[in-house]
């Protein structure tokens, strides 16, 4: 629940910019607009940092960073690979 | 790798910005030198001095914004589209479009507006035109290049998977062939078909571009492979890249002396290609390598395309502002580009800033203003 609470908040604040808009878990990041190439770059560098882990690229997958739960899921060691 | 990715956007901003405060720059050294000598201008006796050589030499060092900023644009939509079918990522490819055209056509809105407030005036088609050409500003060809090739990712996606090699081969003889036809208009031979190909291939114009996305692309789809091949070739990538970039200047020296012309913008070579390659994979390759003021680098590269869009018409008023206010500056080539490079860097990111406050009544249009 901390790890999505965390990622809700982030994308929330710094990559929605408190447009008013809600992030729910399930909601799928990119075909909704949010992430953009750079915005994603910067998410999983916020990932690598806030959880302390260097995230291997064939890691960097759609299936581990589409939604709040994929990124949870993922960083609970539930990920897939490429 | 996502941190190099992230860093080489942020160098790819800077780079951005830097091209335009050199172009400022060349204006200041041939056009308003009668600003602070007593000669009439225009006036080419500088050409040659180390201050046009610093310009030329800066604008060679950053031919690789661009090309980064596509290579990482295709390796996105390897990484977003995954494992879906050919048709399943257009909601995402809709959705990125809308957040590049928005904020576009705005600016260019004001862009028009700054433009009839002095006198400029288009027909209707003439400022269609430069909306689709993205000839509002200098800067922003890049918005109608990078939407094309978000309409043709699906299909190159597609075909990174299946023909990964062919796909690469052929997006790189394209480019290169477009690259082709520049030596030959910039040298004044592009005859008959030649001339009709290069009214069809201006830098807003997909097919100079393709093998930057494309790569971009198949690197996002085999990460690993592309990350190994980086490293291993690191240490020939950056010579190879240092060994280019004089070479680069003295390529366009070289071009500017047989083009018969006084003076001519830089354009992409394919010395400046290789170049481009090189730089993007052994920055790559060195992961662990320091880089200077890499926190900001990366700040500056999440406000990319507000920076992007802000910069060009910021430049534009700063440098003309410097022109009438202090035209002795215009004289040194260093303390100019610092200024200018200060004004489009500055100027979006106070804007985007002003827009992001806390209570800004704007503050939801903050991504249809800046993406």
């Amino acid at each position: 629940m901390e790890t999505k609470r965390i990622l809700t908040e982030y994308v929330e604040k710094e990559i929605m910019r408190r447009q008013g808009g809600v992030v729910s878990e399930e909601m799928d990041l990119l075909s909704n607009g949010i992430l953009n190439s750079l915005s994603l770059l910067q998410l999983i560098s916020f990932v690598e940092r806030t959880f302390d882990r260097q995230i291997p690229v064939e890691e960097i997958v759609y299936e581990n960073f589409h939604s709040v739960s994929a990124m949870a899921n993922y960083l609970a060691g539930n990920g897939s690979t490429s | 790798m996502v941190r190099r990715l992230l860093l080489l956007n942020g160098l790819a901003v800077l780079g951005a910005v830097l091209n335009h405060t050199t172009g400022w720059g060349f204006t200041a050294m041939f056009w308003w030198v009668h600003r602070y000598l007593p000669v009439e201008a225009p006036n080419f006796e500088q050409m040659g001095s180390l201050g046009y050589y610093t310009l030329l030499g800066l604008q060679q060092a950053i031919m690789f914004s661009v090309p980064a900023f596509l290579f990482v644009s295709g390796y996105f939509i390897a990484f977003a589209t995954g494992r879906q079918k050919l048709g399943g990522s257009w909601p995402l490819i809709r959705s990125r479009i809308v957040y590049l055209l928005v904020p576009y056509l705005l600016w260019s809105l004001l862009v028009f507006i700054a433009g009839f407030a002095e006198g400029e005036r288009e027909t209707l088609s003439g400022y269609l035109s430069l909306l689709v050409t993205g000839r509002t500003t200098p800067a922003y060809y890049f918005i109608p290049l990078l939407i094309q090739l978000y309409l043709l990712s699906p299909l190159l996606v597609a075909l990174a998977k299946r023909y990964t090699g062919a796909l690469l081969v052929v997006a790189l003889v394209i480019q290169l062939g477009v690259r082709t036809l520049v030596y030959l208009d910039t040298l004044g031979l592009a005859l008959g078909p030649a001339e009709l190909l290069l009214a069809l291939t201006g830098s807003w114009f997909f097919p100079g571009h393709l093998f930057w996305f494309s790569a971009g692309v198949v690197a996002g789809q085999n990460p690993a492979l592309f990350q190994q091949l980086a490293v291993r070739g690191r240490k020939l990538f950056l010579a190879g890249a240092i060994v280019l970039l004089p070479l680069g200047v003295v390529e366009w020296q070289l071009i500017l002396n047989n083009a018969g012309q006084p003076w001519l913008p830089i354009r992409e070579t394919l010395l400046d290609s290789l170049y481009a390659a090189l730089f993007i994979l052994a920055f790559m390759g060195f992961e662990q390598a320091t880089v200077p003021l890499a926190q900001p680098l990366e700040k500056l590269a999440g406000k990319a395309f507000g920076v992007y869009l802000v910069h060009s018409p910021a430049l534009e008023f700063g440098a003309r502002g410097l022109y009438f206010v202090a035209p002795w500056l215009l004289g040194n080539v260093w303390l100019l580009q610092a200024v200018l490079l200060a004004i489009g860097i500055g100027v979006p990111v106070l804007v985007m800033g002003a827009v992001d406050f806390n209570r800004s009544p704007v503050r939801r249009s903050y991504r249809y203003l800046f993406g």
